[in-house]
């Protein structure tokens, strides 16, 4: 058996491990949207902590993390040491009142959240295709990595573009079978799996390329390039990467709906400490590769690796995020990299999964159920969004054929929405005083919406918008205009009977 | 139901949490490729890490003081 054929063989027991439990949750599953999508609100404290970081880590922290470090160095532990924990205090402090809200009122998406809050149908259609759009990029991104993963670790043998539709495939076909409820379970072992994994490539890599472990390796690093050791950013870039991870990746609808999983407080905060450790701790071992890779990129290994590598393979695969993968598959043994490989599929596919879900949850309990075909058998809208699993699947894989950059890059416009629901949600989760009504929350958040399309780099080009940034700083001044907005457009405007009551509701659940 | 005092406990976690996170900017005061005694990682790596360590036991801390006087 050749080494590609191991590899192989290994991805591919891993995908019917996780068909294999689509297909038993599904025998188990209740035909109500609440189990579909919630698991019916009675998950412990291991199934929500694990659902959520293998959901917070996909793709982005097991490929493009190390290409980030190979690439721009420490500058990526800096940010993302403090975006992982942020993104897990804010999912303690915020989540767990999102979840006494959700119970309370019987919400399941943020939609649904915000629409009964401010009591507009307009915010609930806004919100739902809004995140549905900017949700694409993040499928996207999944899709690129599993395409990264196939095509390396075949050796080439399936291309980038069937690899990932077939991956994707394997994804969709479990969640079709089991709904989230195969989600949630396929998470706990994809979340073991791909952390066991890197923790396992950046040992073993380490191990290879610099015996003498991490001093050994910074002493590498320093000598070849030492700005790699320090922070290449500037604090405005940090900011916004941290608000865009932190906050705006956990306002994310599959990430919102974990809140709604736990069956109490105490289990969603106990997974929140968890969560932290677990985001946080994951980019040490990318760290180690994503040195090594700079290092080996720096000098080559003559009939191993060329110097050069990595502009090699942005020029193949339109960014460097295969670093990881062809690290793991040029340095280790055929077993431990289809292992390994394995895990890179997990971290895509727990939050491929996820994204399907609750976008099609958006979709037909915001939109279908409510203005479509209103009154049916829940049946009929498993079945729906059965289908529209396929269809975001499908609009996913193929803007992946169109190598459309960097994962962080890309990542980043979709979280950068995300944080655009920060002054609408905080206003909802703290209501001490009503600083933003219905009208406020609409413009607010459209126009935030609308500037992180118009000053990102990648979409703003399209908009022919003279001046662009990272999607970092684009979110932060998406974020600036639609807190002025809102507050102003407020103060401007009254509040309706029916929103000041609903107002004094909220505070009753929260406050008392 | 959340009572005064957890109300309070809450509060002033949200208010450490924005002092510290604002110090993980401190890692541009010590931005250099230097090596530290600390398995000769990079000042800026070695500052950031440490950071880290700090943020992560004041989480668990407070959230085991939380979760104990139930939640």
């Amino acid at each position: 058996m050749e080494a590609w054929q191991i590899t192989l063989t290994i991805i591919f027991i891993y995908c019917i491990s996780v068909l294999l439990i689509g297909f038993l949750s599904g025998r188990i599953l209740k035909k109500s949207l609440e189990d579909f999508y919630v698991l019916s609100r009675r998950a412990g404290i291991l199934v929500t902590f694990l659902a959520t970081a293998a959901t917070y880590h996909s793709a982005f922290a097991f490929l493009t993390s190390v290409a980030v470090y190979a690439t721009t160095g420490v500058t990526f532990w800096v940010a993302s040491s403090a975006w992982t924990t942020g993104a897990a205090v804010f999912m303690y402090l915020a989540g767990t009142r999102l979840m006494r809200l959700g119970k309370a009122r019987g919400h399941i998406s943020p939609a649904d959240a915000l629409a009964d809050f401010y009591k507009s149908e307009v915010l609930r259609v806004l919100v739902a295709v809004v995140m549905a759009l900017f949700v694409i990029a993040y499928i996207v991104i999944q899709a690129v990595g599993l395409g990264l993963i196939i095509d390396i670790g075949s050796g080439g043998n399936i291309p980038y573009m069937w690899g990932s539709l077939i991956l994707m495939l394997v994804t969709t076909l479990y969640m079709v079978l089991g709904g989230l409820r195969a989600a949630y379970w396929t998470d706990v072992l994809q979340g073991v799996w791909m952390y066991v994994g890197v923790f396992l490539a950046g040992v073993l890599i380490l191990q290879r390329l610099a015996p003498g472990g991490v001093p050994e390796l910074m002493d590498q690093v320093r000598t070849l390039k030492p700005s790699l050791l320090t922070m290449n950013w500037d604090p405005l870039m940090m900011l916004g990467a941290i608000m865009i991870y932190a906050p705006g990746l956990m306002l994310l609808p599959h990430l919102w709906i974990k809140y709604y999983v736990a069956r109490d407080e105490k289990a969603l905060k106990a997974s929140a400490v968890g969560t932290a450790i677990y985001l946080s701790s994951y980019y040490i071992p990318t760290a180690l590769v994503g040195l090594a890779a700079a290092v080996v990129n720096a000098v080559g290994i003559p009939g191993v690796l060329d110097k050069g590598f990595i502009q090699t393979l942005t020029s193949k695969y339109g960014s460097s995020d295969a670093v990881m993968a062809v690290m793991i598959y040029t340095f280790l043994h055929p077993v431990v990299a289809g292992f390994l490989l394995a895990g890179a599929a997990a971290a895509a596919m727990s939050t491929l999964d996820s994204f399907l879900g609750t976008t099609s949850l958006i979709l037909v309990r915001d939109v279908y159920q409510r203005y479509v075909r209103p009154g049916k058998p829940e049946s009929e809208y498993v079945a729906v969004s059965r289908i529209l699993m396929f269809v975001w699947l499908l609009i996913g894989w193929y803007f992946a054929t169109l190598k459309p950059g960097l994962i962080f890059d890309v990542t980043s416009i979709a979280v950068a929405g995300g944080l655009q629901l920060l002054p609408l949600t905080l206003q909802m989760i703290i209501p001490k005083k009503k600083l933003i009504n219905k009208y406020g929350a609409v413009i607010g958040f459209s126009a935030g919406s609308i500037a992180v399309a118009l000053f990102t780099s990648q979409t703003g080009k399209y908009f022919r918008m003279p001046v662009t940034y990272h999607a970092a700083i684009a979110g932060l001044i998406g974020l600036a205009i639609n807190t002025v907005l809102a507050l102003l457009i407020s103060a401007a405007t009254k509040a309706t009977e029916e929103e000041k009551k609903v107002f004094e509701e909220y505070k009753k659940i929260l406050y008392t | 139901m959340t009572s005064s005092k957890t109300r309070s406990s809450e509060a002033f976690f949200t208010l450490l949490v924005l002092v510290v996170w604002a110090l993980a900017f401190g890692v541009f005061l010590v931005n250099s490729a230097d090596p530290t005694p600390l398995a000769r990682l990079s000042s800026t790596y070695t500052y950031s890490l440490l950071w880290w360590v700090i943020a992560l036991l004041i989480f668990v801390g407070y959230a085991a003081y939380d979760l104990r006087r139930g939640g």
